[in-house]
Order: C-alpha cells, then structure tokens, then sequence
C-alpha cells in the first residue's frame, strides 16, 4: 500500500458537540452553555472553521435521552446559508428513519449548499431509542448493521433516480427503484440529482460489521483510537478490506478523533487541561463509567487500580462495543487509576486527546498521517468556541508552513476537495 | 365576528413556497418577508406521480431551516405526512427549526396519501407502515408530538456550574404516549421550544378533517368554491372548536387562494376559462383563484375578509409562474390591502409565529393535570 503519494495533504473535519468535547466544558467559568441552542454560536464555530478552510463539520445526533440537542440536518440546513465551502455532515441513524426521508433531506443539503453535504450513517447505540417509535426493543448489533447497509443501497438507488438537471423521469422507468431484503421503495425521488451525486458517505462504526461496511460502502471513516499503534492497526486492517470490495486505498479516507488542548506553551495548555479535569463531576462520571462495569466503581478508591476483573464482556454490552475493548486494554496497558480513568474518559470519550504547543501537536498529526495511521483528523475541541479558534489560529498554519495543508479551498464540492470520485450513476433510465 | 363588519380585524397571510429551486426559494422568502406576511408553508412530497421538470420539491425542515438564516421575521411551517413520520423525529425538527428562528416555527400536518405507502415499504411485518392515513391520525400525531415539548418544562434548564446539573431532572419527564396509530415514551431530546408548542396547522377537506382540525389546529386552511361556501365552512369550524372548549379566536381560518394578476391587455387563458376576471372562482384543479387588477384583488380580499368567513388567505402562486406571480400579489396587492388599511404596515415587535398570529402561549400539558 501506497502512503505517501505526493501531494497529498491531510483532512481535517471539525466535530461540533455542544460546549466542546471535554464533558466538563460546560462548567467552565468562561461558558454560557444556554448558548448551544442558539444559531449564533454555531454560525461562529462554522465560520472560523470555515476560516480555517476545514474540509468539513460534522454533527452527531441520537433519537433518546436528555441531550438538549439541535437536530443535525435542521442545524446544518441553517449553518449552509452561513457558510460558502465547507462541507456539511449531518449524522442520520438508520434504525428508525425512512430511507425516502433521507434521501430527501440530503438531497435537499445537498442542493442549498451547493455539493457540501455529507451523512455520517449510524445504527444508534441504546434500547431506549426504540421506546421513542414505538417499538418494543433496539435490534441487536448485526441486525441493525444489516438494516443500514441495505438502507444506504436503497439511499443510493433512490439518489441515481434523479437525473443531472432535472427531476426525473417521463417513461417512469427508474419506478421501483430501491428493493433490499428489508426495504420496498419505489421511488423516483422528487429532486433533480445531487450535484455530488451521493453525499459523502461517512461511516463511524468500528466494530468488525462496522469496519465491513465501512470498507465497502464509506468514502470517510470517523474512529475512535485512543494510541498511535492501535490507530496504525485500525487503518490497515480498514484499507486491508478496500481490495475484496474492488476499492482502491484512496477510495476511503479514515480520519481517527483528536481532541485537543493546544496553547502556546506546553505549561499553558496543561494548565488548561488541568483546569478541565477539575470541573469533572465526579460522582456522575463514576455513574456513568460503571454502566461498563458490573459493580460500582464509586465504591472502590479513586485512586486505586480501575478492577478491571468487573469490566462487561463484549456480548453483555449492545452499544459502542468497540469502544469497549478500546478502553479495557488502556486501563490495563497505562496501568491506570479510577480517577485518570476518569479523566481520561472525559477529554473526549475514549478518542485520542493531546495536549501541547502547535509545533507538537503538528508532529504528532504528521507522524499518523506519514504512517499509515490516519488519512485526515476529526477535531474535537475540548472547549468551544476557544478550542476551535486556538486549533485554527496555531495548528493549521504550522500544517500549511508544512506543506500538510490546503491554502485556499480548491474544488467545488466536499467530495471533489476530498479527493473522492463523483459516484458514477447508475441510472435505469 | 360573524357577519358584522369588523374593521380592525388582523388579516393574515401566508404563503406557499412551492417548486421553485433554492435560489429562487429564497427569493419568494425575502419578498414575503419585506411584505409582512406571518409565514410559509413549505410542502411536503412524496409523490409518485411523474413530477414536474421543473418543480423540485426541497425536503420542508432543511428548507426552511436554511431560510431561517436568511430571514427573521417571517413564520416557516412545514408540511408533514404523519403516514410516514415519527412524532419523536418531527417534533425535534421542529424545535430546532423554533430555537433558530427564534420561535418562527409551525407545523402543517396530513395524513399522507395511500399511494405514496410505495416509498416507505417494508418487507418485514415488525416494522410495517404507515400509521393510518385517517384524519385521526393526523390529530394523534400532532397531540403526540405536543406532549414531547412539553416533556420539559420551560424552565427545566438550569445549568447549575456550582452543582454540576445542566437540566432540573424533576422538570423532565417521561410522557409515554400511547395512541392507536403511534406511541412513543419521551422525553424529547431537547428543552420546550420557544412557542412551547409550534402551531399546528390543518388544511379542512373533509369531514373528518374539520374534527381534526377542532381539537388541535391553531391554524386551518379552507378551500372553498364561493363565499357563501366558506361562511358556512366557518361556522360549522367555529362551532366545533367550541364543542372541544376552544375559543373560536384560538382556531384561525385561512382560505387558500391563487392570485392572478390581470393588468390592462394581458388576460390569460386560464382566466377567459375561468370566466372570474375581477372575481373568485374554481379552476379546473380545484384552486381558489381571484384574477384581477390589484385593486380587484384587493376588493375581493376585503370581501371575503369582511364577511367574517376568513381570518385570512394562503396564497398558493401559479407553479408555473409563481415567482413572477408572488412577486406582483407582494408588491402590488399588498400595498394596495396596506393603503385600504387592511394589512399591517410594521413588522410586529415579536418574533413568535404564534404571537404573531394572536395565538396564545400554551401552558405545560403536565402542569395543568398536576
Ligand atoms: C466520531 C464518531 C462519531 C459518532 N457519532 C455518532 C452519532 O452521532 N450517533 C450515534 O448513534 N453513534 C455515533 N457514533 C457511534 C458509532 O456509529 C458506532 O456505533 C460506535 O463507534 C460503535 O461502533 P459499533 O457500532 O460498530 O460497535 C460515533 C462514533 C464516532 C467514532
């Protein structure tokens, strides 16, 4: 495998999460929290990423629990009259929506913004998700995996039943377009082709169906890893699969999360990141972390050994299972107690997080990405709007200084500015 | 009130935003908007019949949340076909649609046509759809969707920094709605929307409709052949609002009309058909039309306006001319409303689509039980 074609430069989505990616950067005395339902704040974030000439912003989404959280496609339908190139990716879990409704609203993405939109494909993580549709419980693992991949097919049918420029169809030959296993949809789809064709297709799953269906069918992979080297295995076990789908190692870019904590000085940003650490609430984040466990961590010392001999197996969790196992062999490797456990968990929820100056920080994305650990990063600011504005005011100038980054937006669409290929249309007219 | 001639009645006016491409969606939007309309309605399609070359129909939440940037005073109601919809999903659009537009946000909910069942198919049995295309599923959809805004109390956010609590658990509840056609447990996963229930809108086409329409509508849209027709569709709306405890105010009525402007020499063929120069009438495909003059137009508005039959009109543009046609009803017919004194001629100082409209505030569902 190739890695270091020339001239290719690194990704680099930023992932918009409330106050920030730190779970404590809400209580920052800096923060006004009320403001994550306001389209202000999230227009500034959109647009110094969009200063920052980012490929793309992504928001995530779940259909349960009290996260007070704007709708993804609806916040990026408003963030695309506010920006003019960046890309938008919206996540749509597949296990309780309408392959019909989906392919509409990307289309609809798709045409307002002008060939920046993206779909991060999820399957949704929790059994409280199918009270809210009135089902009686989540499919399990493989089911859902198999109702998504079938899902997107039909998402794509339905797409390449539009035709460039118009909106289909006079013989009415594209009818009955979208049939799988678990989907009857007859389509057409009432819009003119998308000007990217399909949206960017993301997928964030890194389970073995997660990795299957990302190596077949994903133009961008979003992943947790929480060390170089399980990055560097993640990527060629991914890129490894590329060729039994008849796919070539560029067809599919896998951006590994990076949470972090720059300043200008290594003192400055540990101080930061101390401060962080110390808004964590403690008894909450035990709670939640020993929902992993089959006992209380809270009982146990803070700064005693996590028992890992009491982690969950794999079979006894049905959400973010490979998150899991990522998790237990860091506790066990860095030999870490319940409280860095819990500080570790909670700069970033088990994605890599890093600390220091630019110069630093711009070492260590440029050894992932010169070493087949990663192909681009999804950003994750710890803190909004501060995080994002420290990354793109010290990190991506010392990437471009580098030769690592664009210097003006070049290409008309997400897709054309990641390098992917137009998909090519398949149409039955 | 009914019959009587009562002046200083608000018009109200909305618009359809109908097949036009973005550039041209945004356009209609910043006309109405300059015009003081309260809102528009961006349709929903699933249709399977051929569509037109030249109307796409832009997915209505996307739409009108990109429109939301580019307007501020405006309402933005979205259609939705409950056949083929999540409450949950729904109701969370359109609380983020109300957060930012800063309560902007409505609701026109249909039951959804049958034949549109062939873009939602399922294979397997457990997952079978739709939810019913009665008139009553409509109306368990919106009740649906009302109880999950209110499965946080307004003031349920607290963001306590000291204590390290974002929300006020007690505030936030389970709803656990069970209806015939959906149920669904909540909470929402977002805090009560600005209006605490976005208004819901229900166009009346059939009987069925109208009982709908009586329990949950704030806004119904009528489609009368005549004035007399629309008199008499009033009253049998006002009188059920009542036989569910509503106040008649709380229900507004709107009569869905096309405009087409005629000035000197350029009659066209769908009003020589029409015969309705000057006046109001059916076309072929069921559409209230009024051509005329804007003076013509104006009178006929104030007619119906002044009979009581009407709180107002939908304008629904020509498809095929409907920017150039919304542009002269906005420019011409609206000023012309505005010198009779007819239609406001200041935006209102409130953002809120329901205020905006004369519509009060729900209160918390869960509060008035406790
Ligand atoms: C960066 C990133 C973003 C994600 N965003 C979402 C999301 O918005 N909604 C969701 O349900 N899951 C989200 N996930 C979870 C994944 O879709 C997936 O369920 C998870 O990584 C566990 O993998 P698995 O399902 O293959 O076991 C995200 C994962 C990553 C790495």
């Amino acid at each position: 495998m190739q890695l270091n074609e020339d001239n290719r430069q690194i990704r680099l989505n930023v992932f918009i999460h409330g106050t920030g990616h730190h779970e404590a950067a809400w209580r920052h005395p800096d923060m006004q929290p009320r403001q994550t339902l306001d389209i202000s704040y999230y227009r500034h974030l959109a647009q110094v990423a969009e200063r920052g000439l980012m490929d793309s912003i992504f928001v995530s989404d779940a259909y349960f629990g009290k996260i007070n959280k704007l709708e993804a496609t609806t916040l990026l339908g408003a963030l695309s009259a506010a920006t003019s190139h960046i890309g938008l990716i919206a996540t749509v879990g597949t296990t309780y929506y309408e392959p019909y409704h989906l392919a509409r609203q990307a289309a609809t993405l798709d045409h307002i913004s002008g060939g920046r939109a993206g779909w991060n494909i999820v399957t949704g993580s929790a059994d409280e998700t199918a009270f809210n549709f009135g089902r009686a419980a989540h499919p399990e693992h493989a089911q859902r995996y198999q109702l998504a991949k079938e899902f997107v097919e039909v998402a794509k049918q339905l797409w390449d039943s539009c035709v460039e420029g118009v909106a289909v169809n006079d013989a009415g030959s594209t009818n009955g377009v979208g049939s799988t296993r678990h989907y009857e949809v007859k389509g057409p789809l009432d819009a003119p082709r998308l000007p990217q064709g399909y949206p960017v297709l993301v997928q964030a799953g890194s389970s073995e169906s997660g990795k299957a269906m990302g190596a077949e069918m994903a133009d961008v992979i979003f992943t947790a890893q929480q060390t170089f080297e399980a990055a560097r295995a993640f990527y060629t076990d991914v890129k490894g699969r590329l060729p039994a789908y008849g796919r070539k190692a560029g067809e599919l870019l896998i951006m590994p999360g990076l949470c972090p904590i720059v300043a200008d000085t290594l003192g400055e940003a540990r101080e930061l990141e101390e401060e962080l650490n110390q808004l964590v609430h403690m008894e909450d984040a035990l709670r939640r972390l020993s929902r992993r466990f089959a006992a209380d961590l809270s009982s146990y010392p803070l700064d005693g050994p996590v028992p890992l001999h009491l982690a969950k197996s794999l079979g006894e969790i049905n959400s973010l299972k490979s998150r899991q196992s990522l998790l237990l062999e860091l506790i066990e490797e860095e030999q870490m107690t319940i409280r860095q456990f819990v500080h570790r968990f909670a700069n970033g929820r088990g994605h890599y997080a890093f600390t220091g100056t630019a110069v630093q920080l711009a070492d260590e994305m440029e050894k992932w990405f010169h070493s087949g650990a990663a192909d681009g990063f999804n950003v994750m600011p710890q803190i909004f709007p501060s995080g994002l504005e420290a990354f793109v005011e010290k990190v991506i100038p010392e990437l471009q200084n580098r030769g690592l980054f664009r210097t003006a937006y070049e290409g008309a669409s997400l897709r054309e500015r990641l390098g992917l290929k137009a998909p090519a249309q398949h149409c039955k007219v | 009130m009914m019959g009587g001639k009562s002046s200083n009645r608000q018009l109200y006016m909305s618009a359809a935003v109908d097949g036009l491409n973005y550039q041209q969606c945004v356009q209609l939007a910043e006309m109405a908007e300059r015009a003081l309309l309260h809102a528009l309605i961006a349709p929903e399609s699933s249709r399977l019949e051929k569509p037109a070359p030249s109307s796409p129909v832009l997915e209505p939440f996307t739409l009108l949340a990109a429109l939301s940037a580019s307007t501020s005073t405006i309402g933005l109601i979205a259609e939705v076909h409950s056949a083929f919809y999540e409450p949950f999903h729904a109701a969370r659009k359109l609380a983020a649609l109300d957060y930012m537009s800063s309560g902007r946000a409505g609701c026109l909910t249909l039951p959804g046509q049958e034949a549109a069942a062939a873009n939602f198919g399922r294979v397997s049995k457990e997952q079978l759809r739709p939810h019913g295309y009665e008139a009553s599923a409509a109306v368990e959809f919106a009740e649906a969707m009302q109880q999950l805004w209110d499965s946080w109390d307004d003031d349920a956010l607290i963001y306590d920094k000291q204590a390290g609590m974002q929300f006020d658990e007690a505030k936030v509840r389970e709803v656990n709605y069970t209806g015939r056609y959906y149920s669904t447990r909540g909470p929402l996963n977002i805090a009560r929307p600005p209006q605490g229930h976005p208004p819901i809108v229900v166009p009346i086409r059939t009987q069925d409709d109208k009982l709908a329409a009586a329990r949950v509508a704030d806004v119904m849209i009528i489609e009368p052949n005549s004035l007399e027709e629309a008199i008499e569709l009033s009253l049998e709306l006002r009188e059920l609002l009542r036989q569910q405890g509503r106040q008649p105010e709380q229900g507004r009525i709107l009569a869905s009309l096309t405009p087409i402007a005629v000035t000197a020499g350029s009659i066209s063929e769908v009003d020589l058909r029409l015969g309705t120069v000057g006046g109001g009438g059916k076309t072929a495909r069921g559409r209230l039309c009024c051509a005329g003059t804007a003076e013509e137009i104006a009178d006929w508005i104030q007619l119906w306006h002044h009979s009581g039959a009407v709180d107002g009109f939908h304008i629904q543009p020509p498809l095929q001319a409907a920017l150039d046609s919304f542009g002269y009803f906005a420019e011409q017919v609206i000023p012309e409303l505005q010198r009779r004194g007819m239609f406001r001629q200041t935006g209102s100082s409130s953002t809120s689509l329901r205020e905006q409209l004369g519509l009060s505030r729900p209160i918390n569902q869960f509060h008035v039980i406790r």
